[in-house]
């Protein structure tokens, strides 16, 4: 079949591929210049791109095809301070951090807790919530009446969330003192996931953020029940990549803003059903950026 | 437990949103795959055997890693080497780059069933290279080509559901988005399963029907 080709000559062929990298040029979008603040990328974007994996509740979820919660309300005032337009990008939670480090997102908000681990790799904001991590179990289980019950039994957690941590530190308590520890750690890609599989039976118990299992055990109170918490409570912010760290600051003007307003003691109402005590100052760990 | 349709009715709108969002993405990617897997085949018949050898590595590296691995990789990974691409491109672009290697394969196969007698015939009675292609080869790849390409845009199509996992909203993170408030799993997903089954239906009726219409070129 060469033969019928045989008129390509290279230099035609430079044309075209030279062309396919033009083309390839064209579709990629400028924003991996580092050294332009970021304030002045998103002014001249004109929104602010926001990672989430909306699935959350209060924090973050959809309803009705969209993404709502306490974080995008504050997000809402925060643009408006800024003079930019919102755009809110749904991606799986542990798809997040990754979507962050390659500047798909200019910012994350979901949930994320202040842990010194998380904080010497990213740029936290001013904390929005403070939570703690529990576990909720089947209504009537019961098999497990405390804590210490979840010797050999199945606990569901959110890969890579601070849940995870939490779980294996109880985990190595419940060892140390003399039990079995926890059956088995199950890692979900959601938490929507976590709770039909504890639902189904596939699991005895799941671990999230306090709030969260809450909320859900409110909207379903037939069908879940709380169990305990564990761990710390840690305080609840959104992270930038740490070269952000001005634009940061300009995220923690508008929130200082939305406290002294009172916008934000408004939305916790609105959300939580009460209102937080929150540091605008010292709730950093040592070593943060 | 009973199927309870409520719930899919109740939400169809959002699942037939997503739907449609994956047969655009789709349709989109099939003409990239189109156009990546003429052009392979080009550089393929084009007698430069160094690139050549680059399209057959190409080839070999998208046939050997996983889909999910390359939409990954083009999503995260291309920025750091400063090719940013938003989502719907990213997706388009991982899609059609993957199905144009798959393209370039069907199409050597198809090329590769014709007789060489019928070129240097061609060629003997003077006509163009141009000419050669118009008149005696594209007319008889395509009829050859047609099913395994329809089978090929079927798998595309299926694939898009990848997409989901690049912030995506298409008909499985539909499904997934209703089935996390409805805790409903088996009617949302049986629903999305009927939609997916019905588009790729349609696709492969539309083949067929062509098919017919084709049957005069046929070898």
């Amino acid at each position: 079949m060469n033969q019928a080709f045989g008129r390509l000559s290279r230099r035609n062929f430079l044309y075209f591929a030279g062309g396919m990298l033009g083309t390839s040029l064209f579709l990629a979008n400028c924003s991996t210049n580092t050294s332009r603040p970021l304030m002045d990328e998103v002014s001249d974007r004109g929104k602010l791109i926001v990672g989430t994996d909306a699935g959350y509740e209060p924090f973050t979820f959809i309803e009705d095809g969209q993404i709502v919660g306490y974080d995008p309300d504050i997000l809402a005032l925060v643009v408006n301070e800024l003079g930019v337009q919102l755009e809110m990008q749904e991606l799986p939670f542990e798809g997040l951090l990754p979507a962050l480090m390659s500047q798909k997102v200019d910012l994350v908000a979901a949930g994320f807790k202040i842990t010194p681990e998380r904080a010497q790799k990213f740029a936290f904001t001013l904390p929005v919530a403070v939570d703690g991590t529990a576990l909720m179990k089947r209504k009537g289980d019961e098999r497990i009446e405390t804590l210490e019950d979840l010797s050999g039994k199945v606990v569901g957690v959110l890969i890579d969330s601070n849940s995870a941590t939490a779980i294996a530190e109880f985990d190595a308590e419940l060892k140390a003192s003399g039990q079995d520890g926890i059956g088995q750690i199950k890692e979900f890609k959601s938490n929507a996931e976590e709770y039909l599989a504890l639902s189904n039976g596939q699991i005895d118990a799941v671990t999230a953020g306090q709030i969260n299992l809450a909320e859900v055990i409110s909207k379903r109170p037939d069908e879940y029940e709380l169990l305990g918490s564990i761990g710390e409570r840690n305080f609840v912010g959104w992270m930038v990549r740490p070269e952000n760290k001005a634009f940061r600051d300009v995220l923690n003007q508008a929130l200082q803003k939305l406290f002294e307003s009172g916008d934000l003691a408004r939305l916790q109402e609105k959300w939580f059903g009460f209102t937080m005590d929150l540091p605008t100052t010292g709730y950093l760990p040592a070593g943060a950026h | 437990m009973a199927f309870e349709l409520h719930y899919v009715t109740e939400n169809l709108p959002l699942l037939l949103e997503g739907a449609f969002r994956t047969l655009t993405v789709s349709l989109m990617s099939i003409m990239v795959g189109l156009i990546v897997g003429v052009v392979l085949t080009f550089i393929r018949q084009s007698g430069l055997p160094e690139l050549s050898s680059v399209v057959a590595l190409y080839v070999s590296f998208i046939r050997g890693t996983p889909g999910l691995i390359q939409v990954l990789i083009v999503y995260y990974a291309l920025p750091t080497i400063g090719l940013n691409l938003a989502p719907l491109p990213a997706g388009i672009v991982a899609l059609g780059m993957n199905s144009g290697a798959y393209v370039s394969e069907i199409l050597r196969g198809g090329l590769a069933a014709l007789p060489l007698g019928q070129i240097e015939a061609a060629r003997s009675m003077g006509m163009s290279t141009f000419l050669i292609w118009r008149r005696i080869l594209l007319p008889q790849v395509l009829v050859i080509v047609l099913p395994p390409l329809t089978g090929e845009f079927i798998s595309l199509l299926k694939a898009s559901s990848l997409l989901s996992v690049i912030t995506i909203v298409e008909l499985t993170r539909s499904a997934q988005r209703i089935v996390a408030i409805t805790y409903q799993p088996i009617e949302l997903y049986v629903a999305a399963a009927m939609l997916y089954f019905a588009m790729c239906f349609t696709l492969a009726s539309i083949s067929r029907k062509l098919e017919k219409l084709t049957a005069a070129y046929r070898l």
